[in-house]
């Protein structure tokens, strides 16, 4: 088992490589010189210098790339010169709330997809699967932020029932903290509920015309364990796969969704930083982003080997 | 074992890929019968998903309104009323008018038409590059599989943030939009293509007809092809939605189609600041914006069934 | 003697992708005694699974309709509330199908699957107990190191091993009745010997009686007491084994027979094939079903449809010739 997970993350290394790569090259697109922006309109050529060689900008392409690495090695995400912060200080103090919207959300997404999709497929062609299948076609038209809108024009003009923006910190209220989340939990969870429900039931479907599905009814085993037991255990890993990759979803979508919640998390730092051009620090916000999601495949890839004793078998 | 654990990648490959890729064999549709009886199946196939035939209706529909009805009837989506302010939908504004007294049908259309057009262009561009990527990979597996592992790399990025950072490197504009948005969707089509050639080149009725005699230039056009082509075709529809998605999605957040041109994210963003006054500028381009993106999902599902009756269910 | 299971005019209908219904069996009636190993044998596609699926109801209720009787004991299995239903599977009634391979979950060990079979029908057994009757059902379905077998993944054991398991499972609640579906169809010679043995063996034992479907004639005259030979959703002669090898009144009986090389005696230089195929359940005609691949086939045979007849008190044949046609050994000769 250990092997298995050493042999995962040695493959994530050149995943890990090539999104540096690609973001080191990313944040050399601009046009202009960074250090004159920083420096301001008005500096001296000189004081541009001195700035582009505290930056290492006159180093040779090479020598910036290999600098870039050993500052990620570093857990080091760059630094932005216009809040003269570190981008990892700044991702600190924003990633709470947006880490909190999507766990929740993804809470949400399992527990209501996963049961969605087993019901559908358990029904499959009758008018609940339909319905279900409607709303997962439905669903997956409307983006985060849309329903989010939507549930705000809901919530705030006709039911006033929940709070529909601002952020409230668990050490001060826990029940207001998980009240201020439900309307972004639900936004940004609408689409990935469509999606994982639709692969579950896909794969549950596959799963339950099986012979040991078969064997499941012949024992006599309530139609409960013969869904979930047998049939989900065994159509868990593709779902597994879509659940893995929403993460990064999710946390894509709640920086979109806190624009229209109010919430203080990364979306707010990459909405200023987007007013502010400070693409230092969206370009740092992007790769942090992108080795949580590899991270969390990680853990998808670790959890196969936890489900399935053939691929736990495979690297012994 | 080795089996299980190829099929467990085919499986990840598959889902990755949007959505699952369809492996039709019609070699004896292909040789017995004509090109134009061809086109006979391939249009009854068309009448007989009703998914595809109503979702293409309806894309033509909302294409035809976007593109020519604000042309043809002179609408100005800049024109501004100070008396008509945040106006309710009447038979003078049908959507209303918005902060500034501008008509918001017009801007509803207009939006809808550059929407189209990234939502399009970027379906062309990553499209072709994408098939180009994916099929080259798929013959030159050495290169193949560094390709990929930048595909891995590219898609490790969430296509919103991605775009975000593309945008604030290029600046902003319609045409830069295009640009960040086929880069990002390149890795999404080429993953589908090389999956799809890869499993073809190992069927065994490319084996049969190698066998056969068959040569190897209408082997890859006249069998391969069609099993490439098609599940190419679904994923470019679906890369097609998404587009439109992520643009609203950029513009909402500001790094997407440049104010004062509307679109339907902007115009998202700024209804909500009149959420609790103005309804109708939030329904009216969310509605708009999700039935498109509707539409062109259930043509997608249905291009799905017509080149893949066997996985319909 | 009352009979355990009775099976009554049963008809068996699935319905196509066009919406269709096709009877794949079509009037069945058979019993099985206490104690009994009843063989079925016909070609594949002849409905022998069907038939005895539908006494679990194991066929996708969407798409099947039942009509006839099957009585198990005093309970009427077709009529029986679903919730019934369930605790006579695996419990009274016990299943064998024949592919070991995928009839077992590949993500659970052999313990999980045989310790649920039992906790699912006694739920408050104390789990030293369970256990102790997982390992006897391995024992006697002929585990060689059952304890061991109890943790290990289906991936990890041969065919063989895992239709051990399969007859475990199956054994595991000591079921009054055993369904076992070509248990041995899959597997090598050699094991098939073996697990055949362990069924006569379990029989013996525990006298409970067996439903054993297969398309071997050998293994019926190996194994089985009486036999029921069906022919394209009917059953077209049924007799105790001895009696319809030496007697067979039925022509397909005869062409069966004839396609078996014998247990005693020489082997003949060539074995007879019956001529034609099986036709398509949905072209079936008016009368006899097999007239169109019989020797003996006359008009009279298209008139109407064929009961069954009695050739004696416990022989019984669907032709409206079995007192006229030859003895098969002259028509082989």
């Amino acid at each position: 088992m250990l092997k298995y997970i050493f042999k995962r993350l040695l493959s994530a290394v050149p995943v890990i490589f090539i999104v540096g790569i690609l973001a080191f090259f990313l944040s050399r697109l601009s046009k202009g010189d960074p250090a004159r922006v920083i420096a301001g309109t008005d500096a001296t050529d000189s004081q541009v210098a001195a700035i582009r060689q505290q930056m290492g900008l006159d180093l040779p392409l090479p020598n910036q790339l290999w600098d870039w690495f050993i500052a990620l090695l570093h857990g080091n995400f760059g630094y932005s010169y216009i809040l003269n912060q570190s981008v990892s200080s700044a991702i600190a103090s924003h990633i709470f709330p947006t880490l909190s919207v999507a766990i929740f959300g993804e809470i949400l997404s399992l527990a209501i997809a996963i049961p969605l999709g087993i019901l559908a497929a358990d029904k499959q062609g009758t008018f609940t699967d339909k319905l279900v299948q409607g709303f997962a076609t439905l669903t997956t038209s409307m983006p985060s932020f849309l329903v989010g809108l939507l549930l705000m024009l809901l919530f705030a003009t006709r039911l006033n029932l929940l709070p529909v923006s601002g952020f409230v910190s668990p050490t001060e209220s826990f029940s207001q903290y998980i009240l201020h989340l439900i309307l972004p939990a639900v936004s940004v969870t609408t689409l990935q509920i469509a999606i994982v429900a639709r692969m579950t039931r896909s794969s549950m479907i596959d799963a339950l015309s099986s012979d040991y599905i078969r064997t499941a009814v012949a024992k006599g085993l309530p139609r409960s364990q013969q869904l979930w037991h047998h049939g989900f255990k065994n159509a868990a890993i593709p779902v597994l796969t879509v659940v893995g990759q929403s993460f990064g979803e999710l946390i894509a979508g709640s920086i979109i969704v806190e624009t229209v919640f109010d919430i203080p998390g990364l979306g707010q730092l990459v909405v200023n930083s987007i007013l502010r051009r400070d693409y230092q620090m969206i370009q740092g916000i992007l790769i942090f982003v992108a080795i949580v999601f590899i991270f969390v495949n990680l853990i998808t890839d670790v959890l196969y080997a936890v489900i399935d004793p053939r691929i736990r078998q495979e690297s012994f | 074992m080795v089996s299980q654990i190829d099929n467990k990648n085919q499986q990840i490959d598959d889902v990755s890929g949007a959505d699952h890729v369809p492996n039709s064999v019609d070699i004896d549709d292909e040789n017995k019968t004509g090109k134009r009886q061809n086109q006979n199946s391939l249009w009854a196939a068309i009448k007989s998903s009703p998914s595809a035939l109503y979702g293409g209706i309806f894309l033509l529909i909302i294409v035809f309104a976007c593109v020519v009805i604000p042309h043809v009837m002179k609408m100005d989506p800049f024109a501004t009323k100070a008396s008509d302010i945040l106006m309710a939908p009447s038979w003078q504004h049908v959507m209303g008018a918005d902060n500034v007294g501008r008509d918001v049908f017009a801007r509803v259309l207009f939006g809808g038409e550059s929407s189209l057009l990234v939502g399009g262009s970027v379906a062309v561009v990553s499209g072709v590059l994408g098939f180009i990527v994916g099929a080259y990979s798929a013959f030159f597996p050495k290169i193949g599989y560094w390709l990929m592992r930048v595909c891995d790399g590219l898609m490790a990025f969430p296509a919103i943030l991605f775009g975000i950072a593309l945008i604030g490197g290029l600046g902003q504009s319609i045409g830069n939009v295009i640009l960040a948005l086929s880069i990002v969707f390149i890795p999404y089509v080429a993953r589908v293509v090389r999956s799809a050639t890869m499993s073809n080149m190992n069927e065994n009725y490319v084996s049969v007809l190698v066998s056969l005699g068959a040569s190897s230039t209408r082997i890859l056009w006249r069998n391969i092809a069609l099993n490439v082509i098609a599940p190419w075709i679904i994923e470019v529809t679906f890369v097609f939605a998404d587009a439109i998605l992520v643009e609203a999605a950029m513009s909402f957040i500001g790094t997407g189609i440049p104010q004062p041109s509307p679109s339907w994210g902007n115009m998202l963003y700024d209804s909500r600041t009149y959420i609790y006054q103005a309804w109708w500028l939030t329904v009216f381009p969310g509605v708009a914006l999700a039935l498109t993106v509707f539409v062109i999902n259930i043509f997608g599902d249905g291009l799905r069934e017509v080149f893949d009756p066997k996985r319909r269910r | 003697m009352s009979n355990l299971l009775e099976i009554d005019n049963l008809k068996v209908g699935f319905k196509n992708s066009s919406s269709q219904w096709t009877n794949a069996v079509d009037g069945v009636s058979i019993a099985v005694r206490p104690g009994e190993i009843l063989g079925i044998v016909g070609e594949s596609g002849c409905g022998k699974s069907v038939t005895m699926f539908s006494v679990l109801k194991l066929h996708d209720q969407r798409n099947t309709r039942y009509a006839g009787e099957i009585r198990f004991e005093d309970t009427e299995l077709l009529t029986v509330p679903e919730k019934d239903m369930r605790q006579l599977r695996g419990k009274d009634i016990g299943f064998i199908f024949q592919n070991p391979m995928s009839s077992l979950n590949p993500l659970l060990t052999i313990g999980q699957q045989i310790r649920e079979t039992v906790t699912s029908h006694r739920k408050h057994l104390p789990k030293k107990e369970v256990e102790a009757l997982c390992i006897k059902a391995l024992d006697d379905a002929g585990a060689d190191d059952s304890a061991v077998w109890m943790s290990k993944y289906p991936y990890q054991l041969s065919g063989g091993m895992l239709q051990r398991v399969v007859i475990a499972i199956a054994l595991v609640n000591e079921p009054k009745l055993l369904i076992a579906d070509e248990p041995t169809t899959a597997l090598d010679v050699t094991i098939q010997a073996q697990l055949l043995k362990v069924l006569c063996h379990i029989r013996d034992e525990r006298g409970m009686s067996i439903v054993l479907i297969t398309h071997d004639m050998g293994v019926v005259a190996e194994t089985c007491d009486r036999v029921a030979v069906m022919y394209l959703g009917q059953i077209v002669e049924t007799a105790s084994v001895d009696e319809l090898f030496a007697n067979p009144r039925h022509p397909y009986t005869q062409g069966l027979l004839a396609a078996t090389p014998p247990m005693v005696g020489k082997i003949p230089e060539r074995l007879n094939t019956i001529s034609g195929s099986v036709p398509q359940l949905s072209e079936v005609a008016k009368g006899c079903r097999f007239a169109s691949r019989c020797p003996f086939a006359s008009q009279e045979c298209l008139s109407g449809d064929i009961p069954m007849f009695d050739v004696d008190e416990q022989h019984q044949s669907r032709c409206i010739k079995f007192n006229t046609i030859p003895d098969f050994r002259k028509v082989t000769a």
